[in-house]
């Protein structure tokens, strides 16, 4: 029997996943159908220990940092939310195992999944092109691996998460500004050389 | 274009920011013992300094917390950041604070004999 996908990225018929440059600055790609969670919670002992049981780190209290714990990021949002992301249909069952630990607590787990689009930034130009349309200073006396923001980039709204220090960076993005977001990134990339995927 | 300092998030563009209007307007609890004018005073009335001024924020487009600020209306300089909830510290935010004609009020009075009895 045929097999039926009905995911459909916001990014259909916009995003290339293959070509370009081949001498590239800049490589962009969809992370297609990630897992998204958004936690709230006030943030205080109970409740980080509650959310460390299910996903095996404590939500960062630092804002604008990031834990990665193997498949799972969790992305400071504010001192009471998180954005967690995880792989492919692996949310649901996080979500459950959060509520499951935060129990009566005063706790919100949402699936976001569908609401927000990842993009892969990487390439040695990518401080240049996100400097561009960011007013954030992403310097890397400023800003490191491991961090994240809430801001804006070409006046979406976006979290930026700098994944390493070669010019790693996923980018989300409401799917409404998804293809306004790609096109803006794509045009912007040009003069540095633009691949898509991973490479 | 202001760069301003979220207390949570560090120092950002204004365009991440929605501006929330003057600070510490304190909402009578006992509005049936204001006159008209009174109340009106409280409901309508804002203050529009050319200097120190006492005002809200919410970083909307990023963590979306509230919080105070002393700016000059004439420089733009922000002075200080402060707590919501909380009163400003430095000398031109306590004098803004204390020179405000909303002090007197009877709104004002009416709100702190409100808050007084709870
Ligand atoms: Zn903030």
């Amino acid at each position: 029997m045929a097999e039926i996908n009905q995911a459909r990225s916001p990014l259909a018929g916009v995003a290339s996943s293959e070509g370009g440059s081949s001498e590239a600055g800049i490589r962009l790609t969809e992370r297609p159908f990630l897992g998204k969670l958004v936690l709230r919670g006030d943030g205080g002992d109970g409740f980080l220990k509650a959310a460390d049981a299910a996903l095996g780190t404590a939500p960062p209290i630092e804002p604008n940092t990031a834990a990665t714990i193997e498949e799972v990021s969790i992305l400071w949002h504010s001192p009471d939310e998180w954005l967690i992301v995880t792989a492919t249909s692996a949310e649901t069952e996080l979500a459950n195992r959060l509520r499951e630990t935060l129990g009566s607590m005063h706790a919100a787990v949402i699936d976001v999944s569908d609401s927000l689009v990842a993009l892969r930034l990487s390439g040695s130009s990518t401080g240049s092109l996100l400097a561009k349309g960011c007013a954030l200073d992403l310097h890397p006396r400023a800003f490191g691996p491991g961090q994240c923001a809430q801001t804006h980039l070409a006046s979406a709204l976006v979290t930026l998460h700098q994944i390493d220090d070669t010019g790693t960076w996923d980018i989300f993005v409401r799917a409404s500004f998804a293809p306004y977001l790609w096109r803006w990134l794509e045009d912007a990339s040009l003069e540095y050389g633009l691949a898509y995927g991973t490479g | 274009m202001l760069l301003i300092e979220c207390p949570w998030c560090g120092p950002r563009d204004e365009a991440e920011f929605a501006y929330g209007g003057e600070a510490h307007i304190a909402r009578p609890t006992e509005p049936d013992k204001l006159s008209d004018a009174e109340w009106a005073e409280y409901l309508f009335l804002a203050s529009n300094p050319r200097g120190t001024y006492l005002e809200r924020w919410r970083h909307a487009h990023g963590c979306r917390r509230w919080f105070n600020a002393v700016r000059d209306t004439y420089t733009h300089e922000i002075i200080e950041i402060y707590a919501m909830g909380s009163l400003p510290k430095s000398k031109l935010g306590i004098q803004a604070y204390e020179d405000s004609w909303r002090r007197g009020s009877a709104a004002e009075q009416n709100a702190k004999r409100g808050s007084a009895k709870s």
